[in-house]
């Protein structure tokens, strides 16, 4: 069976890289992308879930919630933000509102088996290697 | 005229008189006619002349010009004729005529006889030349009388008459009947009847029936008492409009004292009245208070509104001196060297211009008003003429934004703290995971370690964010087009009268989802700014359209200040990065407003270029988008 591919939307690379991780240990391929150029190759390659960091400098969340609406995608679509980031709700509600597949929302830190366990509830879960590893 | 004055000598020529009787009785008779009379022969030589015609050339010490008996009158006039005398060429002339055969009239011409140094004194004659013939021989008799009086009388007459008849003023003369003798052409202006209309009626056809019965009785009563009466009545034109009038009704007496006439002067005042009533409405409407002062800005004036913010009586200000009495002494001093620049005819900050400042009560506390004061030129006397603005509210209004702005201020650092320190915890924690397969068992502790205090901090954080979000927003779907609208009045008040604020709410799709207060505060924000951009007015707008790409709604707040460069758009939106003054702006505006557009899921941009003004631009994600094609099902 072919592999699901995530696609890692931050502008820190480490944390591209952290969610890239979590996702291998999940069974994904991963992307990544931290502007908008790089994001709009990315979602041509139709992620199967895209994992969003709402609060990039120079660049809008909301935008590429836009962008996902336009091309009918149906990722399933994963929003994190730092804790002040308020705009999750309104895009939130914007998703839903926009027929895309909003999966779940994660305030940073979120503990890495929190993003695990919403891979397993929207049943894009391989494996359930989450549960070899000590939960933070 | 001649054979005249020589039948009536001869018919009191009775018989019983003697021949020398009847020439003394003439000598004397000529010497009591009026004029200055000389009697020529048919050369113009001067054959006699009367007492008065002596007297005069004495008094005039013209004695001594030979204007005596055998002189030729023709060459005593040749002086004057030579010197171009038009008076002395024209009467030359006819005698002349007289004494060559050409003409047998008499002639009669009048002139002026300036008083050499002194106007007041210039005569005016009336000359006779009456010629007459005796046994076939040539006579002339010349005769000068002084009409200066009438002249004068005459001239009088006829200036009166047509001051009178062209008077702007209307003015009707009526006999002690009432009934209409003359009316001039104000009065047919003014009250659209001609004069053949109104003569010999009665002036009650004016009447508007406005007036009351007492107001004619009174009028009556005084001018039948001999006095003159004065008063303001409103009357009817012939085509029926009504009009204010001012009249003055005086009698006129014969001189027995018997009152023949009354003489009316009407001046329209309908205009003067209107605009009068007016003013005093505007005065009365105002939530301004109305103030006058004379030339040495004394208090002439004191309006209801001005007792309402000053606290002062206008019956106890009247005449005090306004500077001393609305400023402190400080205030005072400063408005006094204003006042000796804005005399000097230079440009004044207290004299035709708004500003701002601090007035005290009668009671002594202090109110912030905005004072406008403009210099009126009246019958060359300046005066002057303006409004105070109460600030209390407004002032209020500004202190609680000023706080919430810094409250926001200090949330949003925090915020930004926050959310850096959570990116970097995650990515601890995260990579802590990540790595603690491959961690042998007897450094796990460390490991737990590690994540334990990362986890710590996380709740630091967290304890700091209940801080930060105390008082969280409440995210609901609003229209934008309709919080602009009920919020226009307010933004108008705040940015005041220099600014002209226009309103174009073109969005189709204008419905968001945000926090109201947010974007109120938001909006009033970017007018203030706008505002503080045109220290001297300038026009506001403030629009929303749809995006051209889409799914957002663009509200703009458009000013026409000075314009920004880009190194501080670059930093506009930072939290205490500020371009006003110390004490006028916080630096967290625009941050504030930043802050919102991203809670709403939006963007601000800044269009602003030095010298073209500046246009902050709003774009938030629409949620029911009315033709957008990203439209919810």
């Amino acid at each position: 069976m072919k592999r699901r591919l995530l696609l890692s939307i931050d502008d820190d690379p480490a944390i591209r890289k952290l969610v890239g991780g979590l996702a291998e240990r999940a069974g994904f391929d991963w992307i990544e992308a931290g502007d908008p150029q790089a994001i709009d190759q990315a979602l041509d390659r139709q992620p199967d879930v895209v994992v969003l960091d709402l609060t990039m400098p120079g660049m809008d969340g909301n935008e590429v919630l836009w962008a996902l609406k336009q091309r009918s995608s149906r990722a399933a679509i994963i929003i994190s933000s730092g804790f002040i980031d308020v705009c999750v709700q309104t895009a939130v509600l914007y998703a839903v509102k926009a027929g895309l597949n909003y999966a779940g929302r994660l305030d940073k830190p979120y503990a890495p088996g929190e993003l695990l366990a919403l891979f397993a509830n929207i049943g894009l879960c391989h494996g359930n290697r989450e549960n070899h590893h000590v939960q933070p | 005229m001649g054979s005249v004055l020589h039948r009536e000598v001869s018919s009191f020529a009775v018989e019983s008189l003697t021949d020398s009787r009847q020439l003394a009785i003439l000598k004397a008779a000529l010497d009591a006619l009026p004029g200055h009379v000389a009697i020529l022969d048919g050369r113009g030589d001067i054959l006699c002349v009367n007492g008065r015609w002596i007297e005069y050339a004495a008094q005039n010490r013209l004695s001594q010009c030979n204007f005596g008996i055998g002189q030729n009158y023709l060459a005593i006039c040749r002086p004057a004729v030579a010197a171009e005398d038009a008076d002395a060429q024209c009467v030359s002339r006819a005698l002349e005529d007289i004494l060559a055969g050409r003409s047998g009239r008499e002639f009669i011409h009048e002139y002026l006889c300036p008083h050499p140094g002194d106007p007041s004194r210039d005569r005016w004659f009336k000359l006779w030349l009456i010629p007459f013939r005796l046994d076939a021989e040539q006579f002339v008799l010349v005769s000068h009388e002084d009409i200066t009086v009438r002249h004068a009388l005459e001239r009088t007459g006829k200036l009166l008459d047509t001051a009178i008849s062209q008077s702007r003023s209307g003015i009707m003369i009526t006999n002690a009947a009432g009934e209409i003798e003359y009316v001039n052409q104000g009065f047919e202006q003014m009250t659209g009847y001609a004069a053949g209309e109104v003569v010999g009626r009665n002036p009650r056809l004016l009447k508007s029936g406005r007036i009351s019965a007492a107001t004619y009785a009174d009028l009556w009563r005084t001018i039948g008492a001999g006095e003159t009466w004065r008063g303001q009545v409103c009357n009817r034109r012939k085509d029926g409009e009504e009009y204010w009038e001012e009249m003055t009704i005086s009698p006129v007496r014969d001189p027995a004292g018997v009152i023949t006439h009354y003489v009316a002067v009407k001046e329209d005042i309908t205009e003067s009245r209107y605009r009068a009533l007016l003013h005093a409405g505007i005065i009365n409407a105002s939530a301004d208070a109305f103030v006058a002062l004379d030339e040495h800005f004394r208090i002439v004036d004191w309006g209801k509104q001005a007792e309402r913010i000053l606290g002062w009586p206008a019956k106890k200000v009247v005449g005090r001196e306004f500077i001393a009495t609305v400023f402190d002494a400080e205030r005072a001093r400063e408005a006094q060297l204003e006042l000796a620049v804005c005399r000097r005819g230079e440009f004044s900050r207290l004299v035709g211009s708004a500003h701002r400042t601090e007035m005290r009560r009668q009671d002594g506390s202090r109110v912030t008003v905005e004072l406008w004061l403009t210099a009126l030129s009246l019958q060359g006397e300046v005066r002057y003429a303006g409004f105070i603005r109460d600030l209390t509210e407004s002032v209020r209004a500004e202190q609680i934004l000023l706080e919430a702005q810094k409250m926001e201020g200090v949330g949003q650092m925090a915020g930004g703290l926050a959310h850096d320190f959570n990116n970097l915890l995650h990515l601890i924690l995260g990579s802590l995971y990540l790595i603690a397969d491959e961690v042998p068992a007897h450094s796990r502790s460390h490991l737990d370690n590690a994540m334990s205090a990362a986890r710590h901090g996380a709740a630091l954080v967290s304890s700091l964010a209940t801080f930060v979000r105390r008082g969280e927003s409440r995210l609901a779907e609003r229209d934008v087009n309709q919080l602009i609208r009920a919020l226009e009045s307010l933004i108008r008040q705040t940015v005041g009268k220099r600014i002209a604020l226009s309103v174009e709410l073109q969005a189709q799709s204008s419905t968001v989802l945000i926090d109201e207060n947010a974007f109120n505060n938001a909006l009033i924000n970017l007018a203030v700014n706008a505002r503080d951009a045109m220290p001297r007015g300038g026009s506001l707008v403030i629009a929303t359209g749809d995006s051209s790409a889409g799914g957002q709604v663009v509200v703009s707040v458009r000013d026409e200040g000075e314009g920004m460069p880009p190194e501080v758009i670059a930093r506009a939106t930072e939290a205490f990065f500020t371009t006003k003054p110390p004490g006028q702006g916080t630096g967290l505006g625009l941050a504030m407003v930043d802050g919102f557009c991203r809670h709403a899921g939006g963007r601000l941009a800044i269009d602003s270029a030095p010298g073209r003004g500046t246009a902050i631009e709003l774009h938030l994600p629409v949620v029911r988008a009315g033709r957008a094609p990203g439209a919810t099902p």
